[in-house]
């Protein structure tokens, strides 16, 4: 960590991206990298031999090779950039590499860093006053949040497609005349205490809060939950809740919301989700296999949509997996090299920037930084990674001296 | 000698020295170069060569030593050397030249102590030379010394001195014993060693030779280390609470010469005890339950003395109170201990069944007969179990039992007479698991019927309903139980503190006395505050507001004070009170609360102090969880200044929620200077942020000053490391400047100084650290204190910011002045202040609604408070306490089966308000680790401010208004628990009373707004709730009470699919709230739940009026 602020970082001296949207896709637990998008030659847990747990594929981009489980993604690989030697210095353990991977930053003791989706959030704010900037799919929690930025930059967050976000959707048991029942005799408690208290801006603004809310929970925002309304065939499509959560991304999108969160944490389908120690590694195939379904869907529908180029697709985690076997069968945890895939955005898309070892141990070419990522990813969205934010009078840079991976943009 | 020859007798023992005094003469039989003895504080002189030793730091000699009860070789009345943290220990000066604490190649040296240490550092000192950090003397001097170390679980000896190259590590020497003993009563321990001669080396635990290894630096023949350092009893590196042996050390010698295996096996004697059951000490009326420490988990069980005893009704535990130390801070208790609870009890005559339900070993003996037993506790920790099967149910109502607790049920045979019943359990586990005893009971029943809980004189049936209550009944008696025994075991502390204000107040009274200006004309006053605050509104032609009506102001002043709305009840009698005085009445009244005033001012502590508990390896510059050392101190109404001077000696429990844990910052690689940056905007108004890696560029602090003070803390210098700098870009000017390199290290010192120290700098730094800034600093102490209260009262500070006070001008210097000398007068207490603040005139005057730009001083004429929103604490604990509701939520812990150690897992209970929260720590993102009813509540809170993470200090929150926070209050699950009347909400309570409906209206509108309906509101509510009210409630319907499910979702199980799927579920149950009252007409209950609805909805409810 260098809070290297005084030291002006230098705006990139090429042309920044056109992105006008993030979608953010977080595997959590530390998705391998060598299982999926950086295949290496085969391991074998029974003799304790390092590499792959599946065979490589090719796909359409000669040359670029991916796992067999991924073969939807390995026909659209000409829309991908798999950035194949990001690493960090976080311990290995998930809640500080989760905050690096998600702030850009180790812990500091002085300061709470803002999240990506908030510095996003920020910088653009919402495309459309009709929806939130920033939208989690999946839990709260301090890595995800607003740091010194301030609550009004954080995220609404739903932890199921079906139950809408957490405090704007109506409870299912309030019917509509219910709802206008209760309205109304709110309208007068609350006209009878803005009459009590004339000039009092607290109260008008927090009076005028309430229409804000109330608009929030009825109109055009609260449709993009109504994933019904899609035809059965796209929905099926995009497959199960990792899917639908990558369809309500879609939806949330075309009603202006800038950045969203969308985990994949369905730990039901093998216990540990990407996590994969001892036997979770058995199952793994089956969320791979859930993520690309999904991602298929998600960028033949972005394409279909004509948003495929204004919107950047981040698949990112907290750090791969060692090429070697745990005693049970599994996979430890390994954050000095692993692959962050993106999509879309209108990048050069591909290729594969990096290369790691012929087990993926160590990066052997093009190192990406954590602060190099994020200044890609803000970069493509048109914002300086270099410039300054400030908590109270103290600037922060928006990366530490992030560098945005230069292939991807000329 | 009778006496003597009785121990003999039983003891079995030859013609060996005994009594009272025999330990004495087996050493002194020896002829130590050193022998300290610790019996007489005033005269700390060695048994044998006369040298001197000296307390320091506030170590003390106290009662505590080796009983002759159980260690006949002592007197009965015994004293020993008590440490409790940091900066403690006992001094020797080492009398120059060749002395006889200097040992060389050839020398041989034996050392021997008796310990009884209560908490176990890695490696605690008993006894060494050198190293102790004195000015002059070379780093890593040490010649010898004997520690305990830290093994799985129990207390090993080591060996450790330095060579005299002293250069690298491979110069340290360091023998380790693979063995060691269980905290808990006191052990004999020695080494003996032939300096240049390696496998001379001996260890000895309780007069047993124990195996070892030379496990740094391998053995060696060079020379040791030696010089003219001093030896230290007790601690070393400048007194470092890492390395102090926190307990008592007795009998410390030091021999030239190797003293034989034989004499060694004499030293140590001990009376082995059985526990006796005594059927006639039992109570009859409730359940006495004695504490018992010094024990392995097992029946091979040696008797000691109770620690502590308490009662309950009933045979069900589910708390057993704090320990503390004689600072009465909380302190740990041993891993593992054994509870012994026991009554006489009449059950009814003939055959029932019993029903023993337990975490770990337990056994339940009538009549001195054991008739169930339980076994210990699963060790299995690693995230990779199976979520177990749904327990068995025992009939249809009996509580089910809960994740991480056993059961047992036996037939039995009840006399129908008295009977002893006495049940043994132990609590806690090797390895640091937490001492909690779950739902640690017996209970029985008779021909099938539901069990009842067994007790002195009544019994319980134990439904879930019941278990709730008896645990926050029983939590209330905990809460009476702690403050005693702190209390109890503080009295020395709490007295010096006293005559140490005793002494302010003296000098205090030779300040120049601040003019308090004269009264004006049209300008009411209720005190001298109002006469400054009116001096500036007159001069700057400003009229006063008028007071705020009573309604209003019980209101406020509720809030304000106890972090609620008003009872109905406190309304009433309010209004009851004779007009002239019922405003002072009611200050006094609800300052007199003092759990509540507790509760209100814990989370401003939190904030500012940073307090950033983690209940899930703690990595995220994490703290322990001190927030129940400051509701403790709040509780206890301390002085402020002792307050701090606990913060700052960071001693106690670290991870209990002493003031340790506030010393803590998981993954910051200076801690120490992030609490001295916390502390230096607490309480002087200095702000250090920026100093942590450069000199501050709009302060007058370099970074230095920070890393001084930080050096204080550490006791030693302090290293500044390279992410605590800027790099220096050559030819290039910039704002900020670097004048520390990294690497550097800084030495303790006080770099804000207000004139020479006119004493020396004291050993401790520390002390001198908290002497400074409330002694030394009082005046801009006091003034820093007072003004945050001031600020939390009127909406502005008197300075701002509160914790910026740089180049800031106060709004009222004379005022400020005054009340920080009222302050002090009163002995730092912070409700004096309080009391002050909330009887002037211009605290009870209406809100000034322009009073919402105040940036500099001029504007602030507070003519009334500012226009203030509840804070989020307030809002929720209004919330719930207008619905007469618990939170109910999951208790905040992800190890909800009590098998992780505390390093891993914090368990912070269920909360009973706000301030109890956490962040809930699923930075996995993970479904099987979430806690859902309890994200319900936080999501609330962080919406209106609250911080789950505090990961930095601040004081004044985020106010933004934002259109989440209505929309969360209107659509959630707290919104929905608040407003739909369950059976446990005080709104069904209410509709069920025979009133009528306008009654209705008006009682409502009390509890929820404190103040009647309007006429218009009145008739509009009646249009909603009219239709039916007559027939509202549904004939002979009881309230329904469905039993809990049981969920074992736990850290040990979380990796699987089970687990996940439940979690996925339950989210989706919490989104219902809960359940509707069986006793209402669904048609007329919504109408009402509606009229709730509108009210905790509407603006009014979250502003202060």
């Amino acid at each position: 960590m260098m809070p290297s602020w005084m030291q002006a970082a230098q705006r990139p001296d090429f042309a920044p991206g056109k992105v006008e949207h993030c979608i953010h896709i977080w595997l959590g637990g530390g998705a391998c990298h060598v299982d999926t998008w950086d295949p290496k030659r085969k391991g074998d847990p029974k003799l304790k031999k390092a590499g792959s747990y599946y065979d490589p594929i090719e796909t359409s981009v000669p040359g670029l090779q991916v796992c067999e489980h991924l073969k939807h993604c390995a026909g659209l690989m000409e829309h991908f950039s798999l950035l194949r030697s990001v690493h960090h210095g976080a311990v290995d353990e998930h809640a500080a590499a989760t905050n690096e991977m998600h702030t850009g930053r180790p812990v500091s003791g002085t300061i709470m860093y803002p999240s990506i989706g908030s510095a996003v959030a920020y910088e653009r704010g919402k495309v459309d006053d009709g929806a939130p900037a920033y939208v989690v799919m999946g839990y709260p929690n301090l890595t995800r949040g607003p740091g010194f930025l301030g609550g009004k930059h954080g995220f609404v967050y739903l932890t199921s497609t079906e139950d809408g976000p957490a405090g704007l959707a109506r409870p299912q048991a309030i019917t509509s005349s219910r709802q206008a029942a209760r309205d109304r005799l709110l309208g007068k408690t609350r006209q009878a205490f803005l009459k009590a208290n004339p000039g009092d801006r607290k109260i008008r603004d927090y009076d005028a809060a309430i229409s804000e809310a109330q608009a929030l929970g009825s109109g055009e925002f609260m449709q993009a939950f109504d994933l019904k309304s899609e035809p059965g065939t796209l929905r099926n499509a995009y497959g199960g809740e990792f899917g639908q959560r990558c369809l309500l991304a879609r939806r949330l999108i075309q009603r202006g919301t800038r950045f969203l969160e969308v985990s994949f944490n369905l730990n039901f389908v093998n216990g540990t989700g990407w996590d994969t120690h001892n036997a979770g590694q058995l199952k793994q195939y089956l969320i791979i296999k859930q993520l690309e379904q999904a991602m298929d869907a998600l960028i033949r529908d972005l394409k279909q949509y004509r948003l495929l180029d204004k919107t950047l697709i981040v698949v990112s985690t907290e750090f791969g997996r060692p090429p070697e076997f745990d005693g049970g069968g599994g996979r430890g945890h390994q954050s000095q090299a692993f692959t962050v895939a993106l999509a879309g955005g209108g990048l050069k898309n591909g290729r594969a920037v990096g290369v790691t070892d012929e087990i993926g141990k160590k990066i052997i070419e093009r190192p990406i930084s954590v602060p190099d990522l994020f200044a890609t990813i803000h970069w493509a969205m048109g914002v300086n990674p270099a410039k300054n934010l400030y908590d109270g009078d103290r600037p922060v840079p928006l990366t530490d001296h992030g560098k945005p991976v230069k292939e991807l943009f000329v | 000698m009778i006496r003597s020859l009785t121990y003999c007798l039983l003891l079995g023992c030859g013609v060996a020295l005994t009594g009272a005094d025999a330990y004495r003469q087996k050493v002194l039989e020896a002829k130590p170069a050193v022998y300290f003895r610790f019996n007489d504080a005033g005269q700390l002189t060695s048994e044998s060569g006369g040298l001197k030793g000296e307390l320091m730091g506030g170590a003390s000699i106290k009662p505590t030593g080796p009983k002759g009860r159980y260690y006949p070789d002592f007197p009965e009345k015994n004293s020993a050397l008590q440490l409790r943290g940091g900066g403690q220990y006992v001094r020797i000066k080492d009398p120059g030249g060749r002395s006889v604490l200097d040992f060389k190649n050839g020398d041989s040296i034996t050392m021997e102590a008796w310990v009884n240490p209560e908490t176990l550092g890695n490696y605690s000192y008993i006894i060494g030379k050198g190293r102790t950090l004195n000015p002059g003397m070379p780093a890593n001097n040490q010649n010898y010394s004997l520690r305990l170390a830290a093994l799985k679980g129990s207390a090993g000896i080591t060996f450790l001195f330095r060579s005299a190259n002293n250069k690298s590590d491979q110069d340290w020497h360091r023998w380790t014993s693979d063995a060691g003993f269980n905290l808990g009563g006191w052990h004999h321990v020695a080494v003996s060693y032939t300096f240049g001669k390696p496998d001379s080396l001996r260890g000895y635990i309780d007069g047993e030779s124990v195996t070892g290894n030379w496990d740094m630096g391998g053995q060696t023949t060079a020379e040791p280390w030696v010089d003219n350092d001093e030896v230290w009893i007790g601690t070393t590196l400048g007194g470092q609470q890492a390395s102090t042996l926190q307990g008592g050390i007795d009998e410390v010698a030091i021999h030239r010469q190797i003293i034989s295996a034989e004499s060694m096996a004499g030293r140590y004697r001990f009376a082995a005890r059985r526990f006796v059951d005594e059927p006639g000490q039992a109570p009859t009326e409730n359940v006495r339950i004695d504490l018992h420490e010094g024990v392995k988990e097992g029946w091979n069980l040696v008797a000691t003395e109770p620690v502590t005893s308490f009662t309950e009704p009933l045979f069900a535990i589910p708390n057993v109170p704090r320990k503390y130390n004689d600072k009465g801070l909380i302190m740990d208790r041993p891993d593992v201990f054994l509870l012994r609870a026991q009554s006489r009890v009449k059950l009814p005559k003939g055959p029932l069944k019993l029903l023993l339900r337990s975490r770990t070993t337990a056994r339940l003996k009538i009549d001195g007969k054991v008739v169930a037993t339980i076994s210990s506790a699963s060790k299995q920790t690693s995230a990779h179990g199976a979520v177990s099967k749904a327990p068995v149910e025992l009939d249809a109502v009996t509580r089910l039992l809960r994740p991480g607790m056993q059961e047992r049920v036996v037939e039995f045979t009840s006399t129908g007479e008295e009977q002893h019943i006495l049940l043994e359990a132990f609590v806690g586990g090797a390895g640091k698991r937490r001492p909690e005893t779950g739902e640690l009971s017996v209970a029985y029943s008779v021909a099938g019927k539901p069990y009842e809980l067994l007790g002195g004189k009544s019994t319980l049936v134990l439904t879930d309903t019941n278990w709730r209550r008896y645990v926050i009944e029983s939590g209330e008696r905990m809460l009476a139980l702690n403050q005693s025994e702190r209390n109890e075991k503080g009295r020395a502390e709490a007295g010096n503190w006293a005559s140490r204000h005793a002494i302010m107040a003296v000098e205090n009274s030779r300040r120049i006395a601040v003019k308090v200006p004269e009264p004006l004309k049209g300008y009411p006053a209720n005190n001298e505050i109002d006469h400054f605050i009116n001096d500036r509104l007159a001069e700057s032609g400003h009229q006063i507001l008028p007071l705020v009506s009573d309604e209003a102001f019980v209101r406020r002043v509720s809030l304000d004070v106890n972090g609620v709305v008003p009872a109905p009840e406190l309304i009433r009698d309010f209004l009851a009170d004779a007009e002239s005085k019922r405003r002072s009445v009611l200050i006094d009244r609800l300052l007199s609360n003092h759990l509540a005033w507790a509760d209100h001012w814990t989370s401003y502590w939190q904030d500012v102090l940073a307090e950033n508990p983690n209940i899930l390896k703690p990595k995220l510059n994490n703290t322990g969880p001190f927030r129940f050392w400051i509701h403790e101190a709040l509780l206890d109404n301390k002085p402020m200044d002792r307050f701090v001077t606990e913060l700052v000696m960071m001693e106690g429990s670290q991870h209990y929620g002493g003031p340790a844990g506030f010393g803590v910052a998981t993954q910051n690689d200076v801690p120490m200077a992030a609490k001295a940056q916390i502390l230096g905007q607490a309480f002087l108004g200095k702000q250090m942020k920026c100093a942590r890696c450069h000199d501050a560029p709009f302060h007058s602090f370099n970074q230095k000053d920070l890393f001084g003070m930080a050096a204080m803390l550490q006791r030693g210098p302090l290293k500044v490391p390279s992410s605590s700098s800027v790099p220096v870009i050559p030819g290039r000017r910039s704002r900020v400047e670097v004048t520390l390199k990294p690497g550097t290290a800084v030495p303790p010192f006080w770099a804000f100084k207000q004139q020479e120290l006119s004493e020396p700098m004291m050993r401790d730094s520390r002390s001198q650290l908290a002497a400074l800034i409330t002694g030394e600093h009082a005046e801009r102490f006091s003034q820093v204190i007072v003004n945050r209260v001031w600020k939390r009262y009127f909406g502005w500070g008197l300075v701002e910011s509160v914790d910026d006070w740089e180049g800031a001008e106060p709004s009222h210097p004379e005022l400020l002045q005054w009340l920080a000398h009222q302050f002090i007068a009163s002995g730092y207490d912070l409700k004096q202040v309080a009391r002050l603040i909330l009887n002037s005139h211009a605290y009870q005057r209406q809100v000034d609604p322009e009073f919402i730009q105040a940036g500099k001083p001029a504007e602030r004429l507070f003519a009334g408070p500012a226009r203030r929103r509840m804070t989020a604490e307030q809002l929720l604990d209004s919330l719930f306490v207008v619905a007469g509701k618990n939170y109910r939520v999951e208790p905040l812990t992800l190890d909800i089966n009590g098998r992780g150690a505390v390093t891993t897992f914090l368990n912070l209970g269920q909360p009973r308000r706000a301030w109890e929260f956490t962040s809930l720590s699923n930075e996995r993102d993970r479904p099987a680790l979430s806690i859902p009813k309890a994200q319900s509540v936080v999501d609330v809170l962080q919406i209106f401010g609250w911080r789950d993470a505090r990961q930095d200090a601040l004081t004044e929150r985020d106010h933004e208004v934002s259109a989440l926070q209505p929309a969360l209050l209107a659509n959630g699950v707290v919104g929905r628990r608040i407003t739909q009347l369950s059976e446990d909400s005080a709104f069904t309570e209410l509709a069920l009373r025979e009133i009528d409906c306008k009654a209705l209206i008006g009682e409502l509108y009390l509890r929820i707004l404190g103040r009647a309906p309007t006429p218009g509101e009145l008739g509009v509510m009646l249009d909603h709730v009219s239709a039916g009210y007559a027939h509202r409630m549904i004939k002979g319907a009881r309230p329904v009470h469905h039993r809990e499910q049981v969920l074992d979702v736990s850290w040990n199980n979380h990796l699987s699919e089970d687990a996940n799927r439940i979690k996925v579920e339950l989210e989706r149950a919490v989104l219902a709230g809960d359940p509707p009252t069986q006793r209402l007409r669904p048609k007329w209950r919504e109408g009402f739940e509606d009229v709730i609805y509108a009210l905790i909805n509407s603006p009014e409810f979250i502003f202060i009026p």
